[in-house]
C-alpha cells in the first residue's frame, strides 16, 4: 500500500460518520412476517384458487403490497429511459435483441410465433437470460389502433418461458384488479384487469423468481405444455384471445 | 454450534445466514449488528446525509432478509448485502431528484481515543485529513467511488467490483488512475 493509500485509509477513521444500532428497528419491521420462501405447490391446474388467495392477501394488506414492492427493488428493477429513435419497448429492460427468425434456437422450448393478421409481425424481439432456459418476448409498438401502455412507447408484450416446476402466478396490487379464470387454446389460464401486475414463480429447483409486468395494461397468461405465456396488452381479452389464437409453432 | 455461542465467539457467517433463512430472526439480527456499519457508512457515502443514510441501511437490511432466499449459499454476505444498499441508495436518489451532493465532514472529535495529541497536531491532521477528503470528492464519480469503497471502507478489490457491478480488471484501473489523479491534486495543494 502507497503512503497515499495509507493516507486516504487513514481519514476514514476521522469521517463524521453516522452511527446508529440498526437491530431493534431492522427486528421490529419483520416482526411482520411475510414468508415466500420455497414454496412447495401442487400441481398448475389446483393453483387458481391459490392465486386468488395470495393476490387477496396481498390487496388486503399495506405490507404485503410493500413487501412484493421492496423484492422488486431488491431484484434491481428500475426505470430507465429510452432514446427516441430506439427499437419498441428498449427501455423495459427485456435482455438483447433477436431476429424473430432466430429467436426459437436461443431458447430451451419450442417457440410460438403469432400470425395475428390485425397486428402483423412485432415489431421488436428480445431475448433474456432468466429464468434458465431463456425467455423470448416480443413486442408490438403502439399506434393508433393500439394505445400505448403508461410512459412506454408498447402497446403489446408477449413473453414465453419455460417453468419445469410447480409455479405461482401472483398478480397484483390494486383494489380494483379483475382476475377471471379462463381457457386459453385449450389449456389452464387467466385474465387480469386493472392496475399494475406482478408475477411470481418457482422454478423446478425451488428458486424464487419475481418479474414485473412491464405494461401496467392488462395481462392473459396461461401454460401450455410447460411453458408459461403471457400476453401484457391494453387491448381488451377479446383482442388478447384473438392473439393468442393465432399462435403456431415456430420454424 | 451452541457450544462455540456459549463461548462467546462469533457463530460462523454461512450458519447465520442458513439460520436466518429459515426464519431465525435472532441470526438475522446478529448480521444486522456485524454489518451494520458498513452497510450505514456505504449509505452515508451515497446519500450523504446521516437520517437518510441509516433510512437507507434499515430498509436495506429488511428487503435483504426478504431476500435471503435468492442468496447464493456460501457465497460471502457482506458484498451481496452492499450491493442492494447501493440499489436502495439509487432508488431514494431517484424519487429525491437531483440534488447538491454534500461534502464529507470531518468528525469535530476524534474518533477514537487516541494517545493525547498537542492541539496544534490535531489542527494540522484535520486540516490535512479535510484537503483529502476535498481532493477525493472532486473526482469524477467512476473514481470516486472505487477510491472510497477500497479506501474509506476498506472493502476488497472483489467486494467493490461487485458493489459497483463492474469487472475486478476496472476496479483495479480505476483505483490507479484515480490514485494518479489524487497524487497530482494534492501536490497541487501542498499537502
Amino acid at each position: 500500500m502507497s503512503d497515499l493509500e495509507r493516507l486516504i485509509t487513514s481519514v476514514a477513521s476521522q469521517i463524521d460518520w453516522p452511527r446508529a444500532d440498526l437491530r431493534k428497528a431492522v427486528r421490529g419491521r419483520l416482526a411482520t412476517p411475510v414468508r415466500w420462501a420455497r414454496v412447495v405447490l401442487p400441481r398448475w391446474a389446483q393453483m387458481a384458487a391459490l392465486v386468488l388467495l395470495v393476490v387477496a392477501t396481498v390487496i388486503a394488506t399495506p405490507w404485503g403490497r410493500q413487501a412484493v414492492a421492496d423484492i422488486l427493488e431488491v431484484a434491481g428493477i428500475r426505470v430507465s429511459w429510452a432514446e427516441p429513435d430506439s427499437p419498441a419497448g428498449a427501455n423495459l429492460d427485456l435482455g438483447e435483441m433477436v431476429g424473430l427468425d432466430d429467436a426459437g434456437d436461443t431458447v430451451s422450448f419450442q417457440l410460438l410465433s403469432p400470425d395475428d393478421p390485425r397486428l402483423g409481425a412485432p415489431d421488436a424481439v428480445y431475448r433474456s437470460a432468466i429464468p434458465a432456459g431463456g425467455a423470448i418476448h416480443m413486442v408490438w409498438r403502439s399506434d393508433r389502433e393500439l394505445p400505448a401502455a403508461g410512459d412506454t412507447d408498447v402497446g403489446i408484450l408477449y413473453s414465453q418461458f419455460e417453468v419445469t416446476g410447480a409455479e405461482v402466478f401472483m398478480k397484483s396490487v390494486d383494489h380494483d384488479v379483475i382476475v377471471q379464470d379462463i381457457r386459453v387454446r385449450g389449456n389452464p389460464g387467466f385474465w387480469l384487469e386493472g392496475g399494475p401486475h406482478y408475477l411470481v414463480y418457482v422454478d423446478a429447483e425451488g428458486m424464487f423468481h419475481e418479474d414485473m409486468a412491464r405494461l401496467a395494461g392488462n395481462v392473459l397468461a396461461w401454460e401450455e405444455g410447460g411453458v408459461t405465456h403471457r400476453i401484457e396488452t391494453t387491448q381488451s381479452l377479446e383482442d388478447a384471445l384473438e392473439l393468442a389464437d393465432s399462435l403456431h409453432d415456430s420454424g | 454450534m451452541a457450544d462455540t455461542a456459549v463461548e462467546g465467539r462469533p457463530l460462523d457467517e454461512t450458519q447465520l445466514v442458513s439460520d436466518a433463512r429459515s426464519g431465525d430472526l435472532g441470526a438475522f439480527e446478529e448480521l444486522v449488528r456485524i454489518h451494520q456499519s458498513t452497510a450505514i457508512r456505504l449509505a452515508y457515502l451515497l446519500v450523504r446525509d446521516h437520517g437518510e443514510a441509516e433510512e437507507v441501511a434499515q430498509d436495506a437490511f429488511v428487503k435483504a432478509f426478504r431476500a435471503l432466499d435468492r442468496f447464493r449459499e456460501g457465497s460471502p454476505f457482506r458484498p451481496w448485502l452492499l450491493t442492494i444498499v447501493r440499489n436502495e441508495a439509487a432508488n431514494r436518489r431517484r424519487s429525491g431528484g437531483r440534488r447538491r451532493r454534500l461534502a464529507l465532514r470531518v468528525a469535530a472529535e476524534p474518533v477514537s481515543g487516541e494517545a493525547a495529541q498537542s492541539p496544534e497536531t490535531v489542527v494540522i491532521d484535520e486540516e490535512r485529513a479535510r484537503t483529502v477528503l476535498v481532493a477525493v470528492d472532486g473526482l469524477p464519480d467512476r473514481y470516486r467511488l472505487v477510491v472510497s469503497l477500497r479506501y474509506l471502507l476498506g472493502l476488497t478489490e472483489a467486494e467493490t467490483a461487485a458493489v459497483l457491478a463492474i469487472a475486478t480488471g476496472t476496479v483495479k484501473s480505476r483505483t490507479s488512475r484515480a490514485l494518479w489523479r489524487l497524487r497530482n491534486l494534492m501536490e497541487a495543494a501542498d499537502v
